[in-house]
């Protein structure tokens, strides 16, 4: 059994408070820079910072020069809330899309399975919204296609089965507007507003020239994310939920 | 031959040479400007030759295989029974079966044909909708033999005539006596069948080439040419077959990262291995040919005199296939120690961290079925997995201190009109001294060390003190002008300090605007510097 002082505990705990921040790095940060190196260093460091992570409800998926990756337990307290992302609305067409948009960035970026394998320190190319846009408006595409000759959906909504791909492939992806906004509810907005909330979550860096399409770059913290955590529960969930054909 | 080749093609290209020290390469290129005053040649210059001799022996080999198609020719003009079946594949079984045994103690006669044939025949039969019968399956061995021993011309050789080009140029028909197979005697008693050596060259070497072969076929070229001179064709030739080799590299090495990537995900018990020694067999036998090339090359190269026009051409080739060889020397070095990286990437990633068997593809197995499951049952799921995408978060806590502070802070003054706003001299900087035209080099070190001294948060103000000691201008402009550089830094900037807003107004060395504070960069720092207050102060002059 390791004994950890109180100097430990603390340390330990400030390892965790800079691995919730998405957007610190080690590299500018002495005292992350410090911290992480004695992660990586020191195994009975480790085993307390692991402890703290276990205490809070937090799982430690990695740690690198990049930072300390932490995702969420079960239930945890640090989770972050689907009513969080976008507190302005709860419509459920538009929690769908979102949940959609997340999933087909994940997808644009990662889109064989051979791609997860590959270390996540190599920078996986630039993603655009034209490109996470064009993942979904095909497949939706796709399927429509296979389905032409389906009936079409029942009229009851509560009792019928309505596919998601349906309400996607009922979105506009470009609207007019009056004053030349964008329109919040076309589904290149939706998906803008996922790659930038993910961005303020220090998962995604935005570069590209003044004017031009942002490019959109994914961060090791993201790459982590997506194998380690979301995957394979997203794997298990959509093959349970397919349709018994 | 290689000389008499290299005259005609050239000469035939370039016109009459006119140098018999060139003659062996490049024949024509003196042609273009011959002077009068030149001694004359030992040598006149030989008649441009339509035909070489390398064509009458290419052709000589074709014809051998005439026999051959004139047994699929018969095909449709045999007894109706007869003609579903396939002479030309039935004849090279035949081939195939003398060439196995011959000279062993068990020879191939007619009866050895028969049954060997016997499985084709059937299944020719089967093709056809026949039921396949003993006697016409003899009937049809006969025929192929027939055609193989020449029976409708008593086996004698089959004659073919060619027409030939003689040395002055004169057609010449010209009459080619061979056989392919023959009946001999064998010491044990009866007839076995033979292949004639025709037969067995035409068999084993010249049908036995792998046609498709694409960087065999380059090399062939390569040869050819540098051995008729065409140098130029050749260096494009070479560079063909070093993009070969290229691909090939790629190949193999594709193979060594997977391994090192997942040793499970290649299969080193048995296609690997079989690939690998491939691939050995394979390099050898070009490094062969390579260095043959190279040989010729060098050999041709050191005929040549420097000066001349092909010499670049033919060393350009030497280089290209030197490359394509050092290409695979390395791939060869890299397959002899190929073992080593799976023995040892075993061993590593026996004990490593064990990535999952399979992983998921998202497109296909996890988007599309997203998107063909119902609403309801989709948003239930993707609202689970939302949090995965974005990692934990610390949760907001509220603080009341902090809310007491931002609900009393005063309200800020953002009108200040009562500043002169002087309109800019504008001029145009000489362009070679772009960088010092503005702040000479005495104002950049008084700002460094200005910024040097500073260890704690410290205002705008002390800062524009120190810095305009001297009485100068350009220093105190230039302080204002770093400092608003650092209130907003570019993205992802690392500057080693950082600046706020300040309590109070900045009214100093004629500026006016916001106090700024600069201060180290510490921990929080980034945290804490939330752009509340997005306007920077105003460094205006008085």
């Amino acid at each position: 059994m390791n004994t950890f002082t109180v100097e430990d505990m603390e340390d330990a705990g400030r390892l965790v408070a800079w691995g919730l921040d998405g957007r610190a790095r080690p590299a500018q940060e002495l005292e992350y820079g410090r911290l992480v190196e004695r992660f990586l260093d020191d195994p009975t460091f480790r085993e307390a910072v692991a402890a703290v992570g276990r205490g809070l409800g937090l799982r430690l998926l990695d740690a690198s020069a990049h930072g300390l990756v932490i995702g969420p337990a079960e239930a945890s307290p640090f989770a972050y809330k689907p009513a969080d992302f976008r507190p302005s609305s709860s419509a459920a067409d538009d929690r769908l899309l979102d949940g959609l948009v997340q999933l087909a960035i994940a997808a644009t970026l990662f889109p064989r399975s051979r791609d997860l394998v590959e270390d996540p320190t190599f920078a996986r190319p630039p993603v655009t919204v034209e490109d996470v846009e064009a993942t979904l408006r095909s497949l939706a595409d796709r399927i429509a296609a296979s389905q032409k000759d389906a009936p079409d959906p029942v009229a009851d909504e509560m009792e019928g089965f309505y596919e998601a791909w349906r309400v996607y492939r009922n979105r506009v992806s470009a609207m007019e507007t009056k004053d030349d906004r964008k329109g919040q509810r076309t589904t290149r907005r939706i998906i803008e507003y996922g790659l930038e909330r993910l961005r303020e979550f220090g998962c995604f860096t935005r570069a590209g020239a003044e004017g031009a399409e942002p490019q959109y770059q994914a961060t090791w913290r993201y790459q982590i994310l997506v194998r380690e955590l979301a995957a394979t529960p997203a794997f298990e969930a959509f093959q349970a939920a397919l349709p018994k054909a | 031959m290689a000389a008499r080749d290299t005259e005609s093609e050239a000469a035939s290209r370039f016109g009459p040479e006119t140098s018999p020290s060139q003659g062996s390469l490049f024949p024509g290129l003196g042609a273009e400007l011959p002077s009068p005053l030149d001694p004359p040649r030992t040598v006149a210059p030989p008649p441009p030759e339509p035909w070489h001799r390398g064509l009458t022996h290419r052709l000589r080999v074709l014809l051998h295989m005439a026999p051959l198609h004139e047994l699929r020719q018969s095909d449709t003009r045999r007894d109706p029974e007869l003609r579903h079946y396939d002479a030309l594949a039935l004849a090279m079984k035949v081939m195939d079966l003398i060439v196995d045994s011959a000279g062993l103690d068990q020879e191939v006669d007619r009866d050895v044909v028969e049954k060997a044939l016997g499985p084709l025949l059937a299944a020719m039969d089967e093709a056809a909708g026949l039921v396949p019968e003993r006697p016409r399956h003899s009937a049809m061995v006969d025929r192929v033999l027939a055609g193989l021993r020449n029976d409708s011309e008593r086996r004698r050789p089959f004659e073919v005539t060619y027409t030939d080009l003689d040395g002055d140029g004169r057609a010449v028909r010209r009459k080619l006596e061979f056989r392919l197979v023959m009946d001999h005697l064998h010491p044990a008693g009866g007839t076995v069948l033979r292949l004639s050596n025709e037969a067995l060259n035409l068999y084993l070497n010249a049908l036995d080439l792998d046609i498709e072969d694409a960087q065999a076929a380059a090399e062939a070229v390569v040869e050819s040419q540098l051995a008729r001179g065409r140098l130029d064709d050749a260096a494009q030739a070479a560079r063909n077959a070093r993009w070969q080799s290229l691909r090939y590299g790629e190949k193999v090495g594709s193979i060594l990262r997977d391994t090192r990537r997942d040793v499970d995900s290649v299969d080193w018990r048995r296609d690997v291995p079989r690939l690998l020694s491939d691939a050995l067999s394979h390099i050898e036998l070009r490094l062969a040919v390579e260095r043959n090339i190279l040989s010729t090359a060098d050999e041709r190269l050191g005929v040549m005199s420097p000066g001349e026009p092909g010499a670049r051409a033919l060393a350009e080739v030497s280089a290209l296939i030197s490359d394509c060889r050092l290409r695979h020397l390395d791939l060869h070095d890299r397959l002899m120690r190929s073992r080593n990286i799976f023995l040892d990437e075993q061993a590593r990633q026996t004990f490593a961290w064990s990535v999952p068997a399979a992983w998921p593809n998202l497109l296909g197995e996890v988007l599309e079925p997203a998107m063909r499951a119902d609403q309801r049952l989709a948003t239930e799921h993707l609202e689970a997995l939302f949090p995965d995408f974005f990692g934990a978060q610390a949760p907001a806590v509220p603080s009341l201190v902090d809310l007491v502070g931002w609900c009393l802070k005063p309200r800020r003054d953002v009108a200040r009109t009562d500043v002169a706003v002087l309109a800019p001299e504008l001029t145009t900087p000489a362009p070679e001294s772009l960088d010092g035209v503005r702040f000479d080099a005495a104002s950049v070190k008084a700002v460094e060390q200005a910024l040097a001294t500073v260890t704690r948060p410290t205002s705008l103000t002390e800062l524009l003190d120190v810095v305009g000691e001297g009485g100068e201008r350009a220093p105190l402009e230039l302080m204002t002008l770093v400092a608003l550089q650092y209130f907003a830094p570019e993205e992802d900037a690392d500057l080693p300090l950082v600046v706020r807003r300040g309590a109070g107004a900045l009214g100093t060395h004629g500026f006016a605007g916001d106090e700024l504070e600069i201060a180290p960069r510490s921990r929080r720092s980034a945290a804490a510097e939330a752009p509340e207050e997005s306007t920077s102060a105003r460094g205006e002059r008085a």
